[in-house]
């Protein structure tokens, strides 16, 4: 079932993302709800490598997240305070040589409500019936003006046929790396490649299940599925 | 290519080849455990030791995935 929604221009987004922005200055902040193992600890070492922030607060939902990016912080030289909201973890990591953040200073987390979490469902490689070739063109534009969304776009899932998207020598690959490059998490449906032979054919993303994905579904304030 | 080898831990691994993780993914079953939540900071014969898997065939599938 095809939902479809307008959102508004980027030029009407709300200044709440600016304040987000001057923020991002001392703290960074990973939503890795719905990830697997390793995928958090592996997101919190990209970031950790790339930036060294003063402080960095990394949002899970299980368990072994929670216990894996806090022992990955405190080996990168982090004091880690954990807080739990509910079914969720923020791990909250300050550098040793940085400001450090004192949990009884902190405000308790806030639910994120400025920004919508958008999941685009894909399950094929074109868009439409009727003309493959057309289809497969409609899809390259569909993907390109996905980043129109901005922030609110959350994660992109791609299965069955959806996957070959992803795939050395796609088309679409580009688009999608640009995608993950700006923070939109990409899973790729892990026995959608086996079944393919693909499965090391896969050139971006990452390999998920379907836990992730009804979990991604279930935490998503809007699903859209192609 | 670094050379993997057994002492690496599977963050190690994964991290520096993100391709591996499907290999781990597939050992999860024999092993009976998900070894990318529970031995994510264990070096590889560590976990062929604690899980009883064959380490080098563990080695062997790493190798192959990233090679491809």
């Amino acid at each position: 079932m095809l939902k479809f929604t307008m959102w508004p221009r980027r030029d009407e987004f709300q200044p709440s993302m600016k304040l987000h922005t001057e923020v991002n200055r001392m703290m960074k902040e990973l939503d890795c709800r719905g990830l697997a193992c390793p995928g958090p600890v592996l997101r919190t070492k990209d970031l950790l490598e790339n930036h060294r922030p003063d402080v960095i607060k990394v949002i899970v939902d299980n368990e072994a997240s929670k216990q894996n990016v806090k022992r990955f912080m405190e080996s990168q030289n982090y004091k880690v305070n954990v807080e739990i909201d509910g079914s969720l973890f923020y791990v909250i990591g300050s550098d040793e040589a940085g400001s450090e953040v004192q949990s009884e200073e902190r405000p308790a987390p806030e639910p994120h409500v400025e920004t919508k979490k958008i999941v685009v469902m894909i399950g094929t490689d074109r868009m439409g019936y009727g003309d493959d070739e057309l289809g497969k063109k409609l899809m390259l534009n569909f993907l390109a003006t996905l980043k129109e969304m901005g922030d609110d776009l959350w994660r992109l899932i791609l299965i069955n046929n959806g996957v070959k998207l992803t795939i050395e020598g796609s088309d679409a690959l580009p688009i999608l790396k640009e995608l993950a490059d700006n923070g939109v998490y990409i899973l790729v449906c892990g026995t959608c490649l086996t079944y393919f032979g693909l499965l090391d054919k896969k050139d971006v993303g990452e390999t998920t299940n379907m836990l992730d994905v009804v979990t991604s579904l279930q935490l998503a304030d809007k699903v859209i599925n192609i | 290519m670094e050379n993997i080898n057994a002492q690496m831990t599977i963050l190690d691994v994964v991290s520096k080849y993100r391709e591996t993780e499907a290999v781990f993914k597939r050992y999860d079953q024999k092993a009976g455990a998900c070894l990318c939540c529970e031995e994510l900071f264990e070096p590889l014969w560590k976990v062929a030791e604690k899980y009883h898997l064959d380490l080098n065939k563990l080695m062997y599938d790493i190798e192959e995935a990233v090679a491809i």
